[in-house]
C-alpha cells in the first residue's frame, strides 16, 4: 500500500476532527466539552470493532493451521488496544469536566479496562510463545474471550447503574442526536474504522516481512 | 464552569500523538526490517 493512502486517510482524519469541533452546534446539556465525543465515540467503535475482526481471525486460525491468521490477530490486537487506551483516556479527560473526576470503578468503564487488559494479555501471550499450533490455538482462544467482553460493555449501561450515559446514537427508537451532530460523528466513525484497517493491514505487512527475515537468518545460521 | 478548551485539547492531542505515531513507527520498522533484509539476501 502506497504511503499517500496512510496521509489521505490521516488527513481525512484531521479532516473530520475539524468538522466535530467547528462545524456542529454546541450540547444543549454538556456544553463545549462534548465535542471529545467525536474522537471518544470513534476510537470506542474502533476497539469493539477490531474485537471482531479478532474474533474471525481466531476462527480461521483455529480452523485453518495457516501463519497468516495469528500474524492478522497480533496486528488487530495491537490496534485494539491503541483505540481501547484511547477511548479509556479520552473518556476520562471527558469525565472530570462532566462528573468532576477522571476515573470512577463504574461498569462502562470498568468493562472497557478490562478489554485494554485482555488485549494486552493476548499480546503478552504471543510474544511468550514460539511460533506454532500450540500458540495458534492459545491465541484464538483469547480472542474469542476478548470479543466475548464486547456485548458486557455495550450493555452496562442498562445492566447496571452507571455514571456513563446511556446509548445515544444506537438506540431503540432512533438516535437523540440532532441531524448536524449525528453526520459528523458517523463520518468519524467511519473514517476512524477506514484507519484501524489500514495500520492492520500495514502491520501484517511488516509482520510477514520479519517471518521471511526470520527465515532467512536462521537459513543462514545452518 | 470549568473551561472546555484544556480538555477538548488534551483528548485530540493524545488521539493525534497515539495514531499517527503507530503508523509512523510502523513506517520506521518496515524500513528498519527491509534494510536487514537487504544485508541478507544477495
Amino acid at each position: 500500500m502506497k504511503n499517500y493512502l496512510i496521509f489521505a486517510v490521516l488527513g481525512a482524519m484531521l479532516a473530520s476532527w475539524g468538522w466535530g469541533i467547528w462545524g456542529t452546534p454546541t450540547d444543549i446539556h454538556m456544553g463545549e466539552v462534548y465535542r471529545i465525543i467525536y474522537l471518544h465515540v470513534p476510537c470506542a467503535m474502533t476497539a469493539f470493532f477490531s474485537s471482531f475482526l479478532l474474533f474471525i481471525t481466531s476462527i480461521l486460525a483455529l480452523w485453518r493451521k495457516d501463519d497468516v491468521f495469528q500474524q492478522y490477530g497480533k496486528a488487530i490486537a495491537e490496534v485494539g488496544i491503541i483505540f481501547t487506551l484511547l477511548t479509556l483516556f479520552t473518556g476520562s479527560i471527558w469525565g472530570y469536566p462532566t462528573w468532576g473526576t477522571y476515573w470512577t470503578w463504574d461498569a462502562r468503564l470498568t468493562t472497557t479496562l478490562i478489554l485494554a487488559i485482555l488485549y494486552a494479555g493476548y499480546l503478552l501471550l504471543y510474544a511468550s510463545m514460539s511460533r506454532g499450533p500450540q500458540r495458534a490455538k492459545v491465541c484464538a482462544v483469547l480472542g474469542i474471550i476478548i470479543f466475548a467482553d464486547v456485548p458486557i460493555i455495550y450493555k452496562s449501561v442498562t445492566w447496571w447503574r452507571t455514571l456513563h450515559q446511556p446509548p445515544t446514537l444506537m438506540r431503540p427508537g432512533g438516535s437523540s442526536m440532532s441531524g448536524d451532530m449525528k453526520s459528523a460523528l458517523v463520518t468519524n466513525i467511519i473514517v476512524m474504522l477506514l484507519i484501524a484497517l489500514i495500520l492492520i493491514w500495514e502491520r501484517v505487512r511488516n509482520l510477514q516481512l520479519e517471518q521471511k527475515l526470520e527465515e532467512l537468518s536462521y537459513r543462514a545460521m545452518r | 464552569m470549568t473551561d472546555p478548551v484544556p480538555f477538548i485539547t488534551a483528548a485530540y492531542l493524545i488521539g493525534m500523538l497515539l495514531i499517527v505515531g503507530f503508523a509512523t513507527w510502523i513506517q520506521w520498522h518496515r524500513q528498519k526490517i527491509k534494510r536487514t533484509l537487504s544485508l541478507i539476501q544477495p
